[in-house]
């Protein structure tokens, strides 16, 4: 199935620096873990919640990735073949390792500390990471790839072999976690 | 897609939302520990080159030898019949209803998914291959023209691919 949205921009140059990286090319690979790594790490980050997890996952995918590469179908859209292989790591990260049970460690690696004067903001994103910590990890995956990376249900479909049906109701049921724990205490930062 | 799934009438939601999607991510340094491991990969993988002519000298040998004793052995001893393969190992036929296909091979984690190494005959529109597996799960594809990945339509998909590619999944068993 072919995904569309975000990363899924065709790019001729994406495709060429797949072309040179399967002939050995390290530099062209190189660039294209740079082009894509920001959304890939946000997605990581995010779902694990913590910087340890979500640096080997991400390593692991770009490896991977790497050593896949010929069987990337569509090339100028590798950007995209990357996201599918960073979610199943994610998938196999979070059934191997309870990240809830790290606590106070994961805490504060998940905490982005607030710059001078943006402390108000920092506590929101603090409030925030929380209340994702506490959906289920299949909420968290749902939420974060249907609102925050902007894929179609049919391409989270894809993605995840979860069929739209049970996907729509976990995002649904992660809205209202959110709105819910969220509405609490945090009403002056939104 | 519906356009009411992608609204977000709630403002929390959506405060949630533009959060995550803008503000900041701390930077994952991972490059150059993914550099420094597919150079590793390179060195482990990098033969010398008298080593390289001596094992092109030895491979030619061998295939030599391998067609001397498959002549004597005669036809009946197939690669994969029972007769060649270890007591551990099951054959196993992997066959593809393909026509106006010049090639095919079959790929997956009993050959390291490469392309080349197992090309699979052609009988009319039927291709196929037997091959001496040991027992376990094996996730494999066929590749048609050395372009195409295709998964096998007559077992189960394997729903754990990483690469997106249509993948087949057997269970060899004892």
């Amino acid at each position: 199935m072919a995904l569309s949205s975000g990363l899924s921009e065709v790019s001729q140059t994406d495709a060429v620096l797949v072309q040179r990286a399967l002939a050995g090319d390290q530099a062209a690979y190189a660039e294209l873990m740079a082009r894509h790594r920001r959304r890939l790490e946000r997605y990581a980050w995010f779902l694990l919640g913590n910087r340890e997890d979500a640096e080997e996952v991400l390593q692991d995918t770009f490896l991977r990735a790497f050593r896949g590469l010929d069987r990337c179908q569509e090339p100028s859209r590798v950007g995209t073949w990357m996201f599918r292989i960073l979610v199943n790591r994610c998938r196999s990260r979070l059934a191997k390792v309870d990240l809830i049970e790290r606590g106070a460690t994961a805490d504060a690696a998940f905490a982005v500390a607030p710059s001078e004067g943006e402390s108000e903001r920092g506590e929101w994103r603090e409030e925030i990471e929380r209340a994702l910590k506490e959906l289920t990890p299949d909420q968290r995956e749902a939420f974060l790839l249907k609102h925050v990376e902007d894929f179609s249900y049919q391409e989270i479909e894809s993605l995840t072999g979860a069929p739209a049906s049970a996907l729509r109701m976990r995002v649904l049921r992660a809205c209202e976690g959110l709105r819910r724990r969220l509405r609490e205490g945090s009403r002056d930062y939104v | 897609m519906s356009d009411s799934e992608d609204r977000i009438d709630d403002p929390v939601v959506a405060a949630v939302v533009a959060e995550l999607k803008h503000g900041p991510v701390p930077s994952l340094v991972v490059e150059d520990r993914v550099i420094g491991a597919l150079n590793r990969d390179l060195k482990a993988h990098r033969v010398p080159s008298r080593l390289q002519s001596l094992a092109r000298a030895a491979a030619i040998m061998l295939l030599v030898a391998g067609s001397v004793v498959a002549t004597w052995l005669g036809s009946r001893r197939l690669v994969g019949s029972p007769e060649a393969i270890g007591p551990a190992s099951q054959p196993v036929r992997f066959t593809l209803e393909a026509s106006g296909l010049r090639r095919v091979a079959v790929v997956g984690d009993f050959n390291n998914w490469d392309p080349r190494a197992t090309p699979m005959r052609r009988h009319g529109g039927t291709w196929d291959i037997t091959l001496p597996l040991r027992p376990g799960r094996y996730r494999y594809s066929f590749v048609a023209d050395d372009q195409r990945y295709l998964a096998d339509p007559g077992r189960p998909p394997a729903g754990d691919d990483d690469f997106g590619t249509p993948t087949s999944v057997i269970t060899v068993v004892n």
